[in-house]
């Protein structure tokens, strides 16, 4: 092979990178009140947890391909959270409520629309193949209890996208 | 040779998306505030009690004051306090009407027993009820006591006898106040 051979295959391999572009993102953050007229009878304890809006987050993410759709789509998302300022006793979990809008016809989503309960080591959340925006992600933090102190529990719902 | 290494270059991006590699992460962010909540009631209901004293029926024995009691009271609460704050306490008094001369309303309330869990109040015997609040229970923290009868604190009314010769034919009705308060 030539230099002009040469200079042609690494113009192949940069096209193919960069049309091979990912890209992973979302957007809504959850921040609640939990109201105190929650509990309304003397002696009673939370009895259930607290939800999110069903579209709270929106994920949306594009595997590395050149059309969305090849081998190479297929992804995972995996789903942890790291702790601000968070008590043990809560427990905050998350699931997809829809599939989002694919970027191709063929493309696929599955899993993730039980709750998955987060902690600091990554859960398989759902997984597919080939590109989508805007997944519905609903929260749910349950565990509540009036012995937990009052005040602001924080922490940061992390996702890792796998291609 | 230069022919295999083109080869081999041209194939390497197609081997490094054929594995599953980290890409990307992202974070939201979440936050839950948890409120302040102080309720207390009493149950099965803030129907009246009725204490009477039976006349002796022995001439020179002194009042029976066994059959003068009444149990069927429960006091529940529920309590969540600010992370670092002070706890609470319950305080009992006459808020209205008098007790007969001569005699005395006793309030005695047990441990918590049942549901519930936290940091709940203790005991106290025999308390006799005054005007003035008095604590019947304190270190209240972050607790629930369940609801219902046989959850809680059961308060049991009785009378006792301070001084016989102010002793006369009558009848009174009084009103106890419980609250939850903050220390």
């Amino acid at each position: 092979m030539d230099r002009r051979g040469y200079c042609i295959l690494l113009l192949v391999m940069l096209i193919h990178h960069l049309v091979s572009a990912q890209s992973f993102s979302t957007t809504g953050n959850w921040v609640v009140s939990v109201p105190a007229s929650t509990i309304t009878e003397a002696g009673n304890n939370y009895t259930q947890g607290i939800t999110s809006a069903t579209d709270q987050t929106l994920m949306s993410l594009l595997p590395g391909t050149n059309n969305g759709q090849n081998r190479n789509g297929i992804w995972e998302v995996y789903i942890s959270k790291e702790d601000s300022d968070w008590d043990s006793r809560l427990i905050i979990s998350a699931r997809r409520t829809g599939t989002g809008t694919p970027l191709a016809n063929n493309n696929t989503i599955t899993g993730g629309t039980a709750y998955t309960t987060t902690s600091a080591t990554p859960s398989a959340f759902f997984s597919g193949r080939g590109g989508y925006s805007n997944i519905p992600i609903q929260y749910q933090v349950s565990g509540l209890s009036v012995v937990i102190p009052v005040k602001a529990y924080t922490t940061n719902i992390t996702y890792t996208f796998l291609n | 040779m230069r022919v295999v290494i083109g080869l081999i270059g041209l194939l390497l991006p197609l081997r490094v998306y054929c594995q599953t590699t980290v890409v990307a992460t992202t974070h939201v962010p979440a936050s839950i505030s948890l409120p302040v909540v102080a309720l207390l009631d009493i149950e099965p209901s803030n129907d009246a009690v009725v204490l009477a004293i039976p006349a002796t029926t022995e001439a020179g024995q002194s009042l029976t004051m066994s059959a003068t009691s009444n149990n069927t009271k429960w006091l529940n609460y529920t309590s969540a306090i600010l992370a670092g704050g002070s706890t609470r306490r319950i305080t009992a008094q006459i808020s209205s009407g008098s007790v007969p001369a001569g005699v005395r309303l006793l309030l005695t309330v047990s441990s918590p027993m049942g549901a519930g869990g936290g940091a709940r109040g203790g005991s106290v015997t025999n308390l006799a009820l005054t005007t003035a609040a008095q604590t019947i229970l304190s270190g209240i923290g972050g607790a629930f006591t369940g609801n219902g009868i046989n959850n809680g604190h059961q308060l049991t009314y009785s009378l006792g006898i301070s001084n016989y010769s102010s002793l006369v034919k009558t009848s009174s009705t009084v009103m106890v106040t419980y609250t939850l308060t903050d220390n």
